[in-house]
């Protein structure tokens, strides 16, 4: 037995032992003096120091969001609530207990001179008026009241809120001659403080709104998901965030007892007094590459005399890093051209390259202006037309006769159908009544597939879709991505209904785009890029690159040409031929588009009302050499596809194509 | 059960020794936190000490016949909390059970010990130096699936108790050496590829606490230096001290929880408690010595091996001599895992002490 190695074991942890022993008495008893002088009346301060966010740019360089900085006027809230009672008639019950206790407080007008030249100051210096500031006053007044209550209640003591001691924004984005007034003046208004807050900016107002995005302030339960090194808050980061904590959590509030704030999970906020002012991307490319676009906040460490909060000396400072900068593959010019073509019209317009699946455009409308998102939110709720929907990737709608192509191509390359057999339409469906008719009432008589689809003929889909049946059509649908997320880099995708038809009824119904069917124009853009670069799939992406801060490129896309194959070029060859006609002689004929070389397919989704139509035009140009495929997309017209749409492709075309411009107004003559 | 084993055997002494730290541990729990943790804390305490009783009434050697049941076991919960472990602070180290978190990491120290202890009891020479790739194998598993929670604390502690064992079971002082070389070989294969960054920042901030820029790491051991510095000889007294109410020092009532003791009971009473610990071991490797039964006495060694890594890194960190890990200081910090497996643990201890054949001095010879 090895009792020897036992008792060398005892002493060695013995000795460890005593090692700590003497490490606590130094500390305790040689270096008390140094540490107990921090202990008592100084602390180690921590002040966040912000990094400053990534911008966007477009293709061509075009800064899409940027930062700025805005200056807001804070004030204390005693001096708040002094204006409040001085004004207000109605009250808590708390304030009323405190107007009656500070009755003369509130009414000398004299001893409050100097409140009240500073509430003038305010008014002059609001755009709101004197009314305006009085309505700020109050809810920020109510807020705090009511946090108060709240808190109280749970604690079931009263306690005073950190709300109470610290500034609030009464005035926001003043002009930069304003706060140089306020400045010089600093001596006269000492309960006016103008801070500086980072805010974003986007120069182009409600440009590309949608594929931006818009940012608000980062909150206590998000803020582990970031992987900082600190969290400001330590609040419980999984989730539960029930029981009014949204109250508590929406003012940030901090609780001046150290205990009670402890309980509230919140105090390590508190001792450091970190507002936690840090921007997060909520929806749009600011959602999506956030974490790129923030960069690492840094922090100081300073030591302060607890008294009178003034920094003794800084400890260590831990730069913040700045965020990276994010290229998209979007043009901005063609984006407003676009957004200008699509006009007053709700609907959609995309632009994707069909090589490498890059979105130039995408536009929908209506919009919403990110700079005043938070002013205007409550109007956009209201609107009926939804502003916030972007409808690209989200307004997933029955695809009309454009997914004719689809049903085309599995037909096609599952051999059902070949490109010389003919189907004799007669204007409606067999013996079945009135359910079924063709766009042509007298009929289109013996067809091919390509004639087909130039005059969009439904008789020939529905029996192409009869042959088809249901499986092979729902496997081709799924092959060209439709029923799933095309997994563009855009937050907040849908991916619309593909529905698996049970009858033949159901199935002659989707084969030509109407049912139960929904895509989204993201989704008919893809399947066209196929059709447009041969056959290939591609994934549609916004990311061109990210650069970091000196404008290095730290990382660009993939922007190869070349999925994984998913069309025999054969079909392709038979679809494009169709395509091509369509224009030429077909359904869009005459819309001004043909010296632009386009290929394309119409559709129209019949809804109920009658007269209510979703108008889609699809299509590649130029046809020979594809550099661009579209989509427009317009809800609820009483024209058909190709007159609802023409105005805008024509724009389009315009903007894509301005070498070939002059050919089409010679030729328009 | 009890029936064949001597009551007097009982070690009363470790008891009175852990009741002392209970004691302290539900006071300084409430003070750094509050009432609530400390209630939660009062239960673990219950139910670790129904649980050391209940398996003191086994015998250890019956329950080591399943060592290696456990073993693996506790390797699959191990898998299994990395695939669908709660993801607290970044790391997955807790099973969400409704009401609790359970942390297999705290039993996988356990039954590792169980586990080497028995393969080792069966071995009486070491000739080869690869008699020990078996409890090699045994101990590097566990590490790695621990420190891919990630939570190096508790998978590097696994290390001093397999360098004991082996040390206490015999193993040639050659083999040993050659072992702990490779071991230095290969750290800086463990730094390029396997630390985390936030890991290597501790290690920094620890190295070099004036000019890291970690601050998660150097801001903890200030904040916990000037809260025992501010102790002095005799504290601030229980509920009163500054940097403790006041929420300076993170995880308080867990991790940190010397740094409060230290603080409000100032020098005397926390070298008291060091005293104490330093006896708990005393008497546990007593128990060894005496045992006659080698897989008892490796066990032995072992738990108390875990026990002493928990105090020394742990009150370390608080005193900023070793770095800044997870592990939590045995039967003070708040925490059910905590508290159980250093219950389980001491229940090994004290049942090799009932069970196991001992030594008799010649005296107690003498008097039988």
């Amino acid at each position: 037995m090895h009792n020897r190695r036992i008792k060398i074991l005892l002493s060695i942890i013995i000795a460890l032992i005593s090692v700590l022993i003497f490490r606590l008495g130094y500390i305790q008893i040689f270096e008390n003096s140094k540490y107990s002088g921090i202990s008592e009346d100084r602390r180690i301060k921590r002040t966040p120091i912000d990094a400053l966010r990534g911008k966007i740019y477009d293709r061509t360089g075009v800064v899409l969001a940027t930062n700025r900085h805005t200056f807001n006027v804070a004030v204390k809230y005693n001096d708040l609530l002094y204006y409040y009672l001085k004004r207000e008639d109605k009250f808590f019950p708390r304030l009323l207990k405190l107007k009656a206790h500070k009755k003369d407080f509130v009414s000398c007008d004299e001893c409050h001179a100097k409140e009240d030249e500073m509430f003038a100051k305010l008014i002059d210096i609001s755009v709101s008026g004197e009314d305006g500031l009085f309505e700020t006053v109050k809810s920020i007044v109510k807020r705090v009241e009511r946090i108060k209550e709240s808190v109280s209640k749970r604690k079931g003591k009263e306690i005073r809120v950190l709300e109470e001691i610290s500034f609030h924004h009464v005035v926001k984005d003043i002009a930069f001659d304003k706060v140089a007034e306020l400045e010089v003046d600093k001596k006269r208004f000492p309960g006016i403080h103008v801070e500086v807050m980072p805010s974003r900016w986007y120069p182009y107002g409600s440009l590309a709104s949608h594929i931006l995005g818009y940012t608000d302030v980062i909150r206590c339960y998000e803020w582990d998901g970031y992987g900082f090194n600190n969290n400001p808050f330590d609040c419980d980061t999984d989730g539960d965030q029930d029981d009014g904590e949204e109250l508590v959590d929406e003012a940030l509030i901090g609780v001046c007892d150290g205990m009670e704030a402890k309980k509230l999970g919140l105090n390590r906020m508190f001792s450091s007094g970190y507002g936690g002012y840090v921007l997060a991307g909520r929806t749009g490319v600011e959602a999506y590459y956030n974490l790129s676009l923030l960069g690492k906040p840094g922090e100081r460490f300073s030591e302060v005399t607890v008294g009178s909060s003034k920094i003794d000396k800084v400890i260590i400072e831990q730069p913040s890093k700045a965020g990276e900068n994010i290229v998209l593959t979007m043009d901005g010019g063609l984006q407003l051209l676009a957004e200008k073509a699509l006009g007053d019209r709700t609907g959609s317009v995309v632009v994707m390259d069909p090589r490498n699946g890059e979105i130039i455009v995408m536009a929908s409308n209506p919009r919403f202006d990110p700079n005043t998102f938070k002013e205007d939110f409550s109007e956009i709720l209201k609107n009926k037309r939804k502003p916030l929907l972007n409808r690209p990737l989200q307004g997933t709608l029955p695809p009309g006769s454009t997914f004719k192509i689809v049903t085309a191509v599995g037909a096609l390359a599952e051999g059902v159908i070949s490109d010389k057999m003919l189907v004799k339409c007669s204007g409606r469906l067999g013996s079945e009544r009135n359910r079924f008719r063709c766009s042509s009432k007298y009929g289109h008589g013996m067809i091919s597939v390509e004639e087909a689809l130039e005059h969009s003929c439904n008789v020939y889909f529905y029996e192409v879709g009869k042959r088809l049946g249901s499986r092979l059509w729902r496997k081709w649908s799924e092959k060209f991505g439709f029923g799933t997320y095309s997994g563009v880099d855009v937050p907040y995708e849908r991916k619309g209904l593909l529905p698996t038809p049970a009858s033949s009824f159901e199935m002659m119904n989707v084969a030509i785009g109407q049912g139960s069917l929904l895509v989204s124009p993201i989704q008919i853009t893809r399947m066209m890029a196929i059709i447009a670069n041969g056959g290939y799939d591609v994934a549609p992406h916004i990311l061109r690159g990210v650069t970091d801060y000196s404008g290095r490129v730290v990382l660009k896309s993939n922007d190869k040409n070349g999925g994984e194959s998913i069309v025999p070029g054969s079909v392709v060859d038979v679809i494009k031929r169709g395509l091509v006609k369509v224009v030429t002689s077909g359904t869009a004929r005459n819309i001004g588009i043909e010296n632009y070389l386009v290929a394309g397919k119409t559709g129209t989704a019949e809804i109920r009302k009658e007269g209510n139509n979703h108008a889609w035009f699809t299509g590649f140009a130029p046809y020979d050499n594809p550099r661009y495929c579209f989509t427009v997309q317009v809800e609820n017209t009483p024209e058909h596809a190709a007159e609802a749409t023409a105005p805008i492709i024509q724009l389009l075309m315009a903007g894509l194509f301005p070498e070939k411009r002059e050919l089409t107004a010679k030729n328009s003559w | 059960m009890f029936g064949k084993i001597n009551l007097r055997k009982f070690d009363w002494l470790m008891f009175f020794i852990i009741c002392v730290f209970l004691t302290t541990s539900f006071f300084f729990v409430w003070s750094a936190s509050d009432k609530t943790f400390a209630s939660k804390q009062l239960v673990w305490i219950g139910v670790g000490l129904t649980l050391f009783f209940a398996l003191l009434s086994i015998d250890y050697k019956k329950t080591s016949k399943y060592s290696y049941v456990f073993y693996f076991l506790a390797l699959f919960l191990l898998v299994l909390v990395l695939l669908a472990g709660k993801k607290i602070h970044g790391s997955r180290r807790w099973f969400s059970l409704g009401m609790f978190s359970l942390q297999p990491s705290e039993f996988m120290k356990i039954v590792y010990v169980l586990a080497l202890s028995k393969y080792l009891s069966f071995k009486k020479e070491y000739d080869s130096f690869f008699d020990l790739l078996v409890p090699l194998i045994l101990t590097i598993i566990p590490i790695t699936l621990i420190a891919k929670q990630p939570d190096l604390g508790t998978s590097l502690i696994l290390l001093p108790m397999f360098f004991t064992i082996i040390f206490a079971a015999g193993i040639r002082l050659v083999h040993l050496f050659s072992l702990i070389g490779i071991g230095m070989a290969s750290i800086p294969l463990l730094w390029f590829f396997i630390l985390k960054d936030y890991q290597k920042g501790r290690i920094f901030g620890f190295l070099w606490p004036a000019q890291n820029s970690d601050w998660g790491a150097g801001y903890h051991r200030m904040q916990s230096l000037i809260a025992v510095g501010s102790g002095g000889f005799f504290g601030s007294g229980w509920g009163s001290g500054v940097q403790s109410q006041l929420n300076f020092i993170p995880e308080q009532h867990t991790d940190f929880i010397f740094s409060v003791i230290a603080e409000e009971m100032g020098f005397f009473r926390a070298c008291t408690l060091l005293g104490l610990y330093m006896l708990f071991v005393f008497c546990g490797l007593g128990i060894a010595l005496k045992s006659r039964d080698t897989m008892g006495r490796l066990i032995v060694v072992g738990f108390i091996t875990m026990f002493s890594t928990q105090i020394f890194v742990n009150i370390g960190m608080t005193l900023g001599i070793s770095p800044i890990t997870g592990l939590t200081l045995p039967f003070m910090s708040y925490g059910g895992s905590s508290m159980l497996s250093s219950f389980i643990a001491l229940s090994f201890i004290i049942n090799v002490r009932l069970r196991s054949k001992i030594f008799f001095s010649r005296e107690e010879l003498m008097h039988k």
